[in-house]
């Protein structure tokens, strides 16, 4: 038993990448004061329990619609390809190398005495080649050239990986 | 029998106000509390005392808890239990958490849960906890219901916030044993939150720092369109005010030119000082410390040079949670202080100083978490249906699953908005291998023998095929307080495997029921009337439920054929809880109606989610 609708349609949006942040929260809100299972409390084990899975569901929406990644990911299913990035081979070599550069400054910063700086500098461009994949990303998908759309995707999961082990890092780094 | 269904807009029911407790289950104390008139109290006993001590004790022929079991623990410390909060959902291995000196004779299966021995048999941390839960029960029961038949509704009883699954299911069979129904499992700082967050209705971000006795806690809420949302959370399961005393009593000791190795009873008695010198430091800036025939004072700086360490543990994990949760110190509103520990100058010193603002510390900090629980309880009753209160909580430690080489693989991420279901595929490495174990594990190390072992799970009943040729999806689910579920299914052939749980550290359901039987005295008699009270109560909730969705929406989503088989389907239940004296056949009964009205149920959530995202009503919706 779940509700039958896609992402998008739970959550009242247009498909699309672009979604807007606080639209999302909002309607996240809305939704869990309808299907929480808090909300059924008192009602039988049966009507809890369906609580629980549209709460999850809804959850769940929510996860892949506020990720960039996964969002993008999820479009390119509903469209019908496959996005098992495990064994894709990246075409665009000045990416991967300009990838790698950026994980030899990465690297270099655990010897530094002082890497604030130079931390804050790297997380800024990554930053920023990221939302450049993403602006790729939704041009091509929204203009229909959905293998081209699927390339960014790629080179937004290799991203993505290092913007992670950069937040740990970070964490490493400063202390926390 | 005909059934009255009223008209639409009209309740089925005369609006009668339910009664329910929020329950503080601490390792030294507990507490119950509950909404009356308006706003929540603390049930205090007849000498006005609200903190019942956590302790059992097992005597000739009766069981006491609270002050009364507390002045045995001298007399008779091996049938005394206390602080078994330390022991739930834990292995054996847990047991060197009571501290060197706990008297108790232990049986631990191997690998599995403690007993501890006493004179009325060997008793689990869940069977003691169920003790404190039924007093404390008890005593809101008769606060609140006095000499009346009529039962509480229900309960919600708070838990640390970093409990992990094993803990707080073992809270959850507890209250099961004490025959309390659980309304939510509540993290104790969002219930902090919520006793103080509700009064002023504000809107904002807050961080909740509980230090207690051995624990410390943090989480970061947001509060927006009444919905409690909390972020994140973490802590540190080892630092607390015990942490504080141990600090003052090795600063005596060094200055003192005591040498390290005191007896038992000298350990005590300098930790008992270096207590009594922090406590009184909250209330006066400078205090005389003696031992044996050493003396100096110890004044608040000093305080603060020897617990500076310590304090800045605290503060690091507050770090951490608010990068979790992707937001600056200074984005925090308000800061609610709970935990006895958190009366330490030096510690408000520093969270208001790394947080820029004074921490909230107007509401007793040892009832702020029962007072919230109490909040709590009477909302999920629905003694508060104008007010749109809503709490989302998270999971606070990753769930995953042992792979190749002892390896943990992530499944559910810690801080996850929980409920929460995750599919996960896996495949056989044998031809013809109709069985698989799956290891579940909780915890953010990556190897399993750093992360907590839950469960492991048999599947069996996989078809034979290929090795590789099968793909077991397994979806794994976590509800609201926190508790997983785990089903799984073949994905070409839709075969249902069966699923043997075997919790590493917990009771399995036929352990709880034979304990259920065995803590009536008089059997099989008592039992079944229990069990015929629990199918009447949950029929009625059901009949209530279905009675009300029907009055509201039924003549717009049901068609007139489906309208009339799920009232007759509505009839027989009712029939059936007022006329059978057998527990299985109103169970039944449930179940029959349940399904029949399972499709209902699923209509008007949808149709509310339509309704609620286009702001609309549902009438409206209806007439598109």
């Amino acid at each position: 038993m779940s509700l039958d609708k896609n992402h998008f349609q739970l959550f009242g949006l247009p498909q699309s990448f672009a979604v807007d942040k606080l639209v999302l929260a909002e309607r996240q809100r809305t939704l869990q004061k309808e299907v929480h299972p808090d909300r059924f409390a008192t009602a039988g084990e049966r009507q809890q329990r369906l609580a629980v899975q549209m709460a999850a569901q809804v959850n769940q929406a929510f996860e892949v619609l506020s990720s960039p990644v996964k969002r993008g990911d999820y479009l390119l299913e509903l469209a019908g390809l496959d996005t098992n990035f495990d064994s894709y081979t990246h075409q665009d070599m000045d990416f991967l190398m300009e990838q790698m550069a950026l994980r030899d400054s990465m690297d270099e910063l655990k010897s530094m005495a002082k890497p604030e700086s130079a931390l804050d500098d790297l997380i800024a461009k990554v930053d920023r080649l990221d939302q450049q994949l993403q602006q790729q990303f939704a041009q091509k998908f929204e203009c229909g050239d959905l293998d081209s759309a699927k390339g960014s995707l790629a080179k937004m999961h290799f991203s993505q990986k290092l913007a992670a082990e950069l937040s740990r890092v970070e964490a490493e780094l400063l202390d926390y | 029998m005909l059934l009255q269904i009223s008209e639409p807009g009209q309740t089925a029911k005369p609006h009668a106000r339910k009664i329910a407790i929020g329950i503080d289950l601490g390792t030294t104390n507990s507490i119950v509390a509950s909404v009356r008139s308006g706003s929540p109290e603390v049930i205090v006993d007849a000498e006005g005392d609200g903190l019942v001590p956590s302790a059992v004790y097992y005597g000739e022929a009766e069981i006491l808890v609270g002050q009364a079991a507390k002045r045995k623990l001298m007399l008779d410390p091996i049938n005394t239990l206390v602080s078994v909060k330390r022991l739930m959902g834990r292995g054996a291995e847990a047991l060197h958490s009571l501290g060197d000196e706990a008297p108790y004779r232990l049986r631990a299966e191997a690998g599995g849960m403690p007993f501890i021995q006493t004179r009325q048999g060997d008793i689990s941390p869940v069977q003691a906890s169920a003790e404190i839960l039924k007093a404390l029960a008890e005593r809101g029961r008769q606060a609140l219901l006095g000499g009346s038949v009529e039962e509480l509704s229900g309960a919600v009883i708070t838990v640390p916030a970093y409990f992990d699954e094993a803990q707080r299911q073992a809270t959850k069979d507890a209250a099961t044993l004490a025959g309390l129904k659980v309304l939510r499992l509540l993290n104790e700082p969002t219930a902090a939150a919520v006793a103080y967050g509700l009064d002023r209705a504000a809107e904002g971000t807050i961080a909740v720092y509980d230090l207690g006795g051995g624990t410390f806690d943090i989480s970061i809420l947001r509060l927006q369109q009444g919905v409690f949302q909390v972020l994140a959370t973490g802590g540190d399961s080892a630092l607390g005010g015990d942490d504080f005393d141990m600090a003052i009593a090795q600063w005596v000791m060094r200055e003192s030119g005591q040498s390290q190795n005191l007896n038992p009873q000298q350990q005590r008695q300098i930790l008992q000082l270096a207590c009594q010198a922090k406590e009184d430091l909250a209330q006066q800036s400078e205090v005389e410390v003696q031992w044996s025939d050493w003396r100096s004072s110890l004044d608040r700086a000093g305080l603060q040079v020897l617990l500076e360490n310590l304090i800045a543990k605290s503060i690091r994990a507050c770090k951490r949670a608010l990068r979790d949760a992707g937001v600056r110190a200074a984005e925090i509103d308000k800061v609610v202080m709970v935990g006895g520990s958190t009366r330490t100058l030096a510690v408000q010193a520093a969270v208001a100083e790394y947080f820029g603002s004074e921490p909230l510390t107007d509401i007793n900090p040892d009832t702020v978490v029962a007072l919230g629980a109490a909040i709590q309880a009477d909302a999920l009753v629905g003694n508060k249906p104008d007010e749109d209160m809503l709490l989302l909580d998270v999971i606070p430690l990753s769930l995953g699953l042992e792979t190749m080489g002892g390896l943990v693989e992530k499944v559910i991420d810690r801080n996850t908005p929980i409920p929460v279901a995750k599919a996960q595929e896996f495949t056989t490495f044998k031809d013809g291998q109709t069985a698989m174990v799956v290891h579940v594990l909780q915890g953010e190390r990556d190897l399993v023998k750093d992360c907590r072992s839950l469960a492991r799970f048999e599947l069996r009943g996989i078809p034979p095929m290929v090795a590789g040729a099968a793909k077991i999806k397994v979806t794994f689910q976590v509800d609201a307080d926190g508790l997983l579920a785990v089903s799984a299914e073949e994905v070409a052939t839709g075969v249902k495997a069966s699923i043997d749980v075997r919790p590493s550290y917990g009771l399995d359901d036929k352990t709880i029921t034979t304990m259920l039987r065995d803590s009536f005295s008089h059997a099989e008699d008592d039992m079944r009337a229990r069990a015929l009270r629990e199918q009447q109560v949950e029929a009625d909730r059901v009949i209530e439920a279905v009675l009300v969705a029907m009055a509201a929406d039924g003549e717009k989503l049901l068609s007139a054929a489906e309208y009339t088989a799920l009232q007759a389907e509505l009839e027989l239940l009712v029939e059936v809880r007022m006329q059978s004296a057998a527990a299985e056949e109103i169970e039944a009964a449930i179940e029959r109606a349940g399904k029949a009205s399972e499709d209902f149920a699923a209509r008007r959530m949808n149709t509310s989610i339509v309704g609620a995202l286009s702001g609309r009503t549902l009438d409206d919706v209806e007439k598109g």
